[in-house]
């Protein structure tokens, strides 16, 4: 949508490889702990899972 | 476009009230979730489409949105890791144990991003990727402590004195992170003495646009903070239990022998 | 978090199992030996770094630079040594020269007059405080710089506000720029 004005940007690389980044390692720390609680959630009691 | 919403059967179907959840989501992280999938969007939209350029930096300002809010937030973590490793000496229970563990996790995230967007944008405003001055060595050495600090974690030992070493190096964040903080001011470095909120000279559509990055971040840090303490404390569980098993299985294998 | 408490210990409430759960299971020995192997490796890396890192601060970073007057004032003591000198570019005394620049720089009313071989970076201009790489030449008072390191404020100031818009957006196009 505004992507001829953001490919204009003086180090438009280097920008938008820092934002990507940025959302790459906060969505992929969250999707590794959300695996990894469902996964575990299979070897602990119910009474050791108790938030709601 | 970042997505952090569990979307599907986090609450057991079969169970209804009163149920365990199946993961480490809870109606409060969904709803956060979806706040921060509103949300990041729009700063990411701000940051890098409304916001202006700079009159010195031009674009790199752009950089500004992600790299402050990350390492003034960092911060946060690292003291609830060491606050934790010390209650968990005084304590000795899992909830401290994990919450010293996942913070230090949420921790090295902030801190490895911190420094790989300071890397980008020094290398638009300064010249140079990286350079040794204090600012950057210190948080260069935060960086190692912590992943020093998760390696420990996962050092196959008795978990009492996994946990015992391991707090003895969270109580170093807190050090670490002092140093990283005031290193602008207590040296000469090449890194610009403030990076807070309050001190920073900013306006207008800029200081709106830091602004919503800010607070997505936070929501951010929440988040993860919240599912990585009941993924670390499901491990420990999950652990304990399997560590129980070992022992019957040990008894029973001795009774066993012993009644031969 | 509706966790009963797993900051208090429950152990000690209910009495149960206070047996020390020291013995380590026989079984999965080789998993775990080479476990230690794999992890104690890395942290004789991290430890390995931790020095170089350590060692490269207290080298660099104790003293990151000298200001353009210390860097005069300590002329014979730094000899043909390598240092970093920090001022602000003087208006009007940047010339290309080929290849190369030629610039003066000021600290606390102190020039030193440079001549720096390679390209600056983008951001350098006049009147901008700088960090310079090099070493004083071997007669000449003048500074050679093969790194010129921008060191940019906390002040920030938009580049456009009442401006005639040059790109025109799909939607509003009002806050659009450049």
């Amino acid at each position: 949508m505004h992507a001829a004005q953001i490919l204009a940007y003086s180090d438009v690389g280097t920008i938008v490889f820092g934002w990507g980044v940025t959302a790459a390692g906060v969505a992929g720390y969250g999707f590794w702990l959300a695996r990894r609680g469902r996964s575990l959630s299979r070897n602990v009691a119910p009474e050791d899972r108790r938030w709601t | 476009m970042t997505t952090l919403t569990q979307t599907t059967d986090d609450t057991a179907p079969d169970g209804g009230a009163g149920a365990a959840p199946r993961s480490t989501g809870s109606r409060a992280t969904r709803v956060l979730g979806t706040v921060i999938l509103v949300t990041a969007p729009i700063a990411a939209y701000l940051g890098l489409v409304t916001s202006d350029p700079d009159v010195v930096q031009g674009d790199a300002v752009r950089l500004f949105y992600v790299h402050v809010p990350v390492v003034s937030l960092m911060y946060l973590p690292v003291i609830l890791c060491t606050v934790a490793s010390i209650m968990w000496l005084r304590k000795r229970t899992d909830g401290w144990d994990a919450l010293a563990s996942s913070s230090a996790e949420v921790a090295t995230i902030f801190v490895g991003l911190g420094l790989v967007t300071g890397a980008l944008w020094g290398e638009i405003t300064w010249g140079t990727y990286w350079t040794w001055d204090a600012r950057l060595t210190s948080t260069a050495l935060l960086f190692l402590l912590l992943l020093g600090y998760l390696a420990l974690r996962r050092y196959p030992a008795e978990p009492a004195a996994r946990s015992k070493v391991s707090a003895v190096v969270g109580i170093l964040l807190v050090p670490n992170a002092i140093l990283v903080h005031y290193s602008v001011s207590w040296w000469r470095s090449l890194h610009q003495d403030a990076t807070r909120g309050l001190d920073t000279k900013m306006e207008g559509n800029q200081l709106t646009t830091y602004a919503v990055a800010q607070g997505v971040f936070v929501l951010i840090l929440v988040w993860l903070s919240i599912h990585a303490f009941r993924v670390a404390w499901l491990s420990l569980q999950a652990e304990r239990g399997d560590l129980d098993v070992a022992i019957a299985e040990r008894m029973a294998d001795d009774d066993a022998t012993g009644g031969m | 978090m509706d966790l009963n408490d797993p900051f208090e210990n429950e152990d000690d409430v209910d009495g149960l199992d206070l047996s020390p759960r020291t013995a380590p299971p026989v079984r999965g020995g080789d998993d775990q030996r080479r476990k230690r192997l794999l992890i104690g490796g890395v942290l004789g890396v991290i430890l390995v770094v931790v020095g170089v890192v350590a060692w490269q601060g207290l080298s660099n970073a104790a003293l990151y630079f000298r200001t353009a007057d210390e860097a005069v004032a300590q002329r014979d003591d730094l000899g043909d040594r390598r240092f970093r000198i920090e001022g602000t570019v003087v208006p009007g005394s940047v010339e290309p020269d080929g290849v190369a620049v030629r610039f003066r720089i000021e600290s606390n009313d102190v020039q030193v007059a440079v001549f720096h071989q390679g390209d600056p970076p983008d951001l350098f201009q006049e009147d901008i405080p700088v960090v310079l790489e090099g070493r004083w030449h071997q007669t000449d008072d003048v500074f050679e710089s093969d790194g010129i390191l921008v060191r940019h404020t906390e002040e920030y100031e938009a580049d456009n506000p009442d401006r005639t818009d040059e790109y025109v957006g799909d939607d509003d196009g009002g806050t659009s720029s450049e």
